[in-house]
C-alpha cells in the first residue's frame, strides 16, 4: 500500500495532471477506471488518459471515459441551476437561478408538502449506476425524510435481485468472479489460483463494464488461460474466441438450463461431496428437484442441444476451479430468481464459492454501502411501515431499502394507498427506453405531482417533462469523491476520485445532500465539506484518511479464501455462512418463509409463442432488449458527435433468414411492435442471432430533436420499452420479461414517418393487453 | 413479551426465548399468537423455523428502520 504525493503534478507548459479514479457522471458502474486528467490553468479539462500505474486498469479505458473532454465541455451541458414555472412543464421555459434560490424553493415546498400530506408523499427516482445510487438513498431518508426511494424499473430487474438472491441463499454481497483484483500483486499472489472456466451467463461485460466487473478481466485471464463460456441467445466476440464456448439459449430459459446442468452434475456424481456435505443445505431435496429436469425436456424448452447441455455439465463438474458471471439476463426474466438460485446452486456443489479462481464472496453490505442504506434512521417508523409495496411485497423490502416499482405506477396512477405530491428525479431519465415498463403511462400518471426536482448534466425528456428545479451535476472529473466497485457488497479496491477541472456552479451529489441535508434535516449531517465526510467515514473502516487515500490512489484490501471455514462471515462468531442455517441453502429458508418454491424451478416465459400461442401468428418472434453498447450508458451520451459516431441510431439485430421473409434489408428502418407498444429501430442482419429472436437495443431519444411536448425529444418513437408489460413479475416482486417477449416486425419508412404518438391510445391498448 | 421488546434483546438471547418456548410446549404458531404476529411478519424481521427450531438470518434486512448487523 505504497503512498505517494506524485497524484497531482505541474507540467512544463504550465498546465496540471492530476491521477484519479473515476466513478461518474457520465452514466458509469463503481468499476473506477485509472485516469490522468490534464488541465488548464483555469481548470479546463483538456485531456484524459489511461492512468498505466493503475493495479487493475493499467492504463486502459473504455470509449465513453476516452470521450469525457468531449462530454465535460459539451455547449449544451447545462452548468447552473434553472426553474421554470410550474404551468410551463414540457416547455423550454428555464430560467437561470443561483444555488441559494434553488434550494429556498426546495425547502419551501419540501416543508409544505410534509406538513400537508406527509414525508411519505414524496417520491426519489433513482436511475443506475452512477454514484446518485451511493448518495441518492441518504437524499431520500435523511434530507426529504421520504421512505421512497423509487428505482422505476418493473420488477427492480436490474442488479437488486442477484443482491437478493445472494443474500438470501449465501448471506452475502455481490459473488464476483476471482480476476485477483483484491491482491497488490495481482495474479501472481500465491494464494490466487487462476479460473479454468468463466461462465458468461447472460452477460455482455467487455461492452457493460458492469457493477464492479471491468469487462476487460475476462481477457486479462483469458491471455493466461482461462476458457469463457458464454450462455446467451446472441453469438458473442467473447463466445468465439479459440477454446472458449458459446451456447446460444433461448431467452427467459435461463432456470430450465441451470437445472438441466444440475441434473447431469449430481446424477453422474461430478458434484463436491466434501462441501456439499459440510456446507450445503438441502441437497437431497435439490438433486429430487433437479431429476426433474432430464436433458432431452431441458433441449426442447432451452433450444440448446442435448449433446452441448452434457458436455457442459460435465465440463464445469469435472473443471477447478471455476466461476460463473451471472448478468442482467438473470434479473429480466420472470422466473430469475430462480434463474440465479440455480446458478449459485451450481457454483456451491461443484466447489466454487470463496476458493481462489472461484466465485468471492462479500458482506452483504457494507462501509459506505451501509451507510446509505442505515441512513433509513433518520425516517419516521411509521412512514417505513407506509413504504410503498412492502406489505404486499415483503421479501422486496426486506432485501431493498425502497418501494415496489410496480405498485409505485400504481399508487401515482390511483393515489391509493396514499398520494404522491413531489417528484425528485435524481439522475434518472425514466421516461426514455432504459428503465420502466410502459413508460407512457409512467408519463401521464407524473404529470400531477406539486412539485418536481431534477439533478443531471444535461437537459432529457424526463426533466423536460416535469421538473420544476434543474440541479447541475459535476462530472467525475470535477468533484472529489469514492469509488467503491459493488457500492460496498463486495469491494475488490477503494479508489479516490480527485476534482481535477471545474465547469460553471455543477455540484456533487454528495454537495448537494451535505448542503441541503443541513437545511431540512441537519442532526444527519455533522459534516463540515466532503473531505471531512469522507474522512469519518473512512478512518474508523481503515485507519486512514480520504487524503492518504489520494496517494494511495487504488487501496486493494486483499482477500482470504474460505471464510466460512474460518468464522469470518457471521456476527456471531461461528463457522459457516450468513444464512439461517449457517450453510448455502440449496433449499431456502427465505424463499419458503415468503411463500415462494424453496428449490428452483422452470416457469415457461409469460409473453412467449408456448405460453400464448393463440397470439403466435401475430407475433412470431421474441424480442430481448437491455444489452448495453460501447458508445453509451443506457439512455446517456446521445449528445456527443463521437459517441454517435460509432453507434449513431437504434439498431435491432434480425437474422437474415427473418429478414427476408419479412422483406427487410440490411438498414431499413423498422417497427419492432406486439400488443403492448412499438418502437422503430434500424435493422442490422447478422447470423449470430438466432431466427427466431430479435435483439433492440434500448436507452434511445434524440438530442438533436425538439425537446419540447409533444415530442420531447422523440423519446417516444424507438421506445422499445413500450413492448413490456405492467407488473409482469415474479413471486417475490422481482423480474420483468425485458430479455424476452413476442414481437413481430415490419419495414417502415423512417424513423418518423406515419408514426403515431397519441400516448392515450397506447395506454388504451396497454391496458387491453394487461388483461389477457 | 412483545415483538418490539424480543427485538431489543441480543441475537442469542432472541434465540433462546423463542425456542424456550417451544422447549416449554408450545408450537411455533402459539409463540406467534402470543407475541401478537405471525409467521411472514416475523420472517420479516429475520425469524424463521427450521426443523422445529427458531433460527435468526444474521442479516436482518430493512424491515425496520434500525441500522442493519452485519458480519
Amino acid at each position: 500500500m505504497a503512498k505517494s504525493d506524485e497524484w497531482k503534478r505541474v507540467n512544463d507548459d504550465g498546465t496540471i495532471t492530476i491521477k484519479s479514479c473515476t466513478w461518474s457522471p457520465p452514466g458509469e458502474h463503481p468499476i473506477g477506471w485509472g485516469v490522468e486528467y490534464t488541465v488548464d490553468a483555469d481548470g479546463n479539462l483538456l485531456k484524459v488518459e489511461g492512468d498505466e500505474d493503475h493495479p487493475i486498469y493499467g492504463g486502459r479505458l473504455n470509449c465513453k471515459m476516452l470521450d469525457l473532454v468531449e462530454y465535460v465541455n459539451h455547449p449544451d451541458r447545462i452548468v447552473y441551476p434553472m426553474k421554470r414555472a410550474h404551468e410551463d412543464r414540457g416547455k423550454d421555459k428555464w430560467e437561470r437561478i443561483t444555488w441559494d434560490e434553488a434550494y429556498d424553493i426546495i425547502e419551501k415546498n419540501v416543508k409544505e408538502i410534509k406538513a400537508k400530506y406527509g414525508a411519505r408523499s414524496i417520491v426519489l427516482h433513482g436511475g443506475t449506476g452512477r454514484e446518485a445510487v451511493m448518495y441518492g438513498y441518504p437524499l431520500c431518508f435523511a434530507v426529504l425524510q421520504s421512505p421512497n426511494y423509487c428505482y422505476s424499473q418493473s420488477g427492480w430487474s436490474c442488479y437488486g435481485p442477484r443482491c437478493t438472491v445472494a443474500d438470501f441463499i449465501l448471506g452475502a454481497g455481490y459473488p464476483e468472479i476471482d480476476y485477483a483484483g483484491f491482491f497488490e500483486d495481482r495474479f501472481d499472489n500465491p494464494e490466487y489460483r487462476l479460473s479454468e472456466y468463466v461462465i458468461c451467463w447472460g452477460k455482455a461485460p467487455l461492452a457493460s463494464d458492469p457493477d464492479g466487473l471491468h469487462g476487460h478481466a475476462l481477457i486479462d485471464m483469458m491471455k493466461r488461460g482461462t476458457k469463457v463460456i458464454c450462455i446467451d441467445p446472441r453469438i458473442t466476440w467473447l463466445g468465439t474466441r479459440e477454446g472458449n464456448w458459446s451456447i446460444q439459449i433461448k431467452p427467459g430459459t435461463d432456470a430450465c438450463l441451470a437445472l438441466g446442468l444440475l441434473n447431469v452434475i449430481i446424477s453422474e456424481d461430478l458434484y463436491d461431496h466434501d462441501f456439499v456435505e459440510n456446507w450445503c443445505f438441502g441437497f437431497d431435496e435439490l438433486a429430487e428437484r433437479a431429476s426433474e429436469y432430464p436433458v432431452d425436456y431441458v433441449s426442447e424448452m432451452t433450444w440448446v442441444p442435448e449433446d452441448q447441455i452434457v458436455a457442459l455439465a460435465r465440463y464445469i463438474g469435472t473443471t477447478h476451479p471455476g466461476s460463473i458471471a451471472w448478468g442482467l439476463a438473470t434479473d429480466q426474466q420472470t422466473n430469475g430468481i430462480q434463474a440465479g438460485q440455480a446458478m449459485l446452486d451450481i457454483a456451491a456443489i461443484t466447489g466454487n464459492l470463496d476458493v481462489p479462481g472461484g466465485l468471492t464472496v462479500g458482506a452483504p453490505n457494507s462501509f459506505m454501502g451501509k451507510w446509505r442504506m442505515d441512513t433509513r434512521q433518520e425516517v419516521d417508523p411509521d412512514d417505513w411501515e407506509a413504504r410503498i409495496g412492502a406489505k404486499e411485497y415483503p421479501a422486496l423490502a426486506f432485501a431493498h431499502a425502497t418501494m415496489h416499482p410496480d405498485l409505485a405506477l400504481d399508487a401515482f396512477e390511483t393515489g391509493e394507498p396514499y398520494e404522491i405530491h413531489m417528484s425528485w428525479f435524481n439522475s434518472t431519465n425514466l421516461l426514455a427506453p432504459t428503465n420502466s415498463a410502459q413508460p407512457q403511462r409512467w408519463y401521464e400518471a407524473l404529470k400531477h405531482t406539486d412539485f418536481a426536482v431534477a439533478t443531471d448534466l444535461f437537459m432529457n425528456p424526463t426533466i423536460m417533462a416535469y421538473a420544476d428545479l434543474f440541479l447541475p451535476l459535476a462530472a467525475t472529473c470535477e468533484h472529489d469523491g469514492i469509488v467503491l466497485p459493488h457500492y460496498g457488497r463486495n469491494s475488490v479496491f477503494m479508489g479516490a476520485m480527485n476534482k481535477a477541472s471545474r465547469r460553471g456552479e455543477c455540484k456533487s451529489d454528495l454537495e448537494i445532500d451535505l448542503e441541503l441535508g443541513k437545511r431540512l434535516n441537519p442532526q444527519a449531517w455533522p459534516y463540515d465539506s466532503p473531505e471531512d465526510f469522507f474522512d469519518k467515514l473512512i478512518e474508523p473502516e481503515y485507519g486512514f484518511k480520504f487524503d492518504d487515500l489520494r496517494k494511495i490512489g487504488c487501496y486493494q484490501p486483499g482477500y482470504t479464501y474460505r471464510k466460512y471455514e474460518k468464522a469470518m462471515l457471521r456476527p456471531d462468531g461461528e463457522p459457516g455462512f450468513n444464512t439461517v442455517t449457517g450453510k448455502v441453502e440449496l433449499y431456502s429458508i427465505v424463499y419458503e418463509a415468503w411463500g415462494d418454491d424453496p428449490l428452483p424451478y422452470f416457469e415457461e416465459p409469460r409473453w412467449d409463442q408456448v405460453s400464448h400461442p393463440e397470439l403466435k401468428g401475430q407475433f412470431p418472434l421474441i424480442m430481448t432488449t437491455g444489452a448495453r453498447d460501447y458508445a453509451s450508458f443506457h439512455s446517456e451520451h446521445r449528445q456527443l458527435p463521437m459517441m454517435r459516431e460509432i453507434t449513431p441510431w437504434p439498431m435491432v439485430e434480425i437474422h437474415p433468414d427473418t429478414a427476408r421473409e419479412l422483406g427487410i434489408e440490411d438498414g431499413d428502418w423498422v417497427e419492432i411492435y406486439n400488443m403492448f407498444g412499438s418502437a422503430r429501430e434500424k435493422a442490422l442482419l447478422t447470423e449470430t442471432i438466432d431466427p427466431r429472436v430479435v435483439h433492440a437495443r434500448h436507452g434511445w431519444w434524440f438530442p438533436e430533436q425538439d425537446g419540447e411536448e409533444p415530442n420531447l425529444f422523440g423519446v417516444w418513437k424507438s421506445n422499445v420499452n413500450t413492448l413490456i408489460p405492467h407488473k409482469c413479475i415474479g413471486k417475490f416482486g422481482f423480474c420483468a420479461p425485458y430479455k424476452g417477449v413476442m414481437c413481430n416486425i415490419r419495414r417502415v419508412d423512417g424513423l418518423d414517418d406515419n408514426m403515431s404518438q397519441d400516448i392515450a391510445a397506447l395506454n388504451r391498448l396497454q391496458t387491453a393487453a394487461n388483461a389477457l | 413479551m412483545t415483538v418490539d421488546e424480543l427485538l431489543e434483546l441480543s441475537d442469542d438471547d432472541q434465540k433462546a426465548y423463542l425456542n424456550g418456548q417451544i422447549a416449554a410446549g408450545k408450537t411455533a404458531e402459539e409463540v406467534y399468537a402470543d407475541l401478537q404476529t405471525c409467521a411472514s411478519d416475523m420472517a420479516r424481521l429475520g425469524f424463521f423455523v427450521v426443523g422445529g427450531k427458531f433460527m435468526i438470518k444474521p442479516t436482518r434486512g430493512y424491515a425496520k428502520t434500525k441500522p442493519t448487523k452485519l458480519g
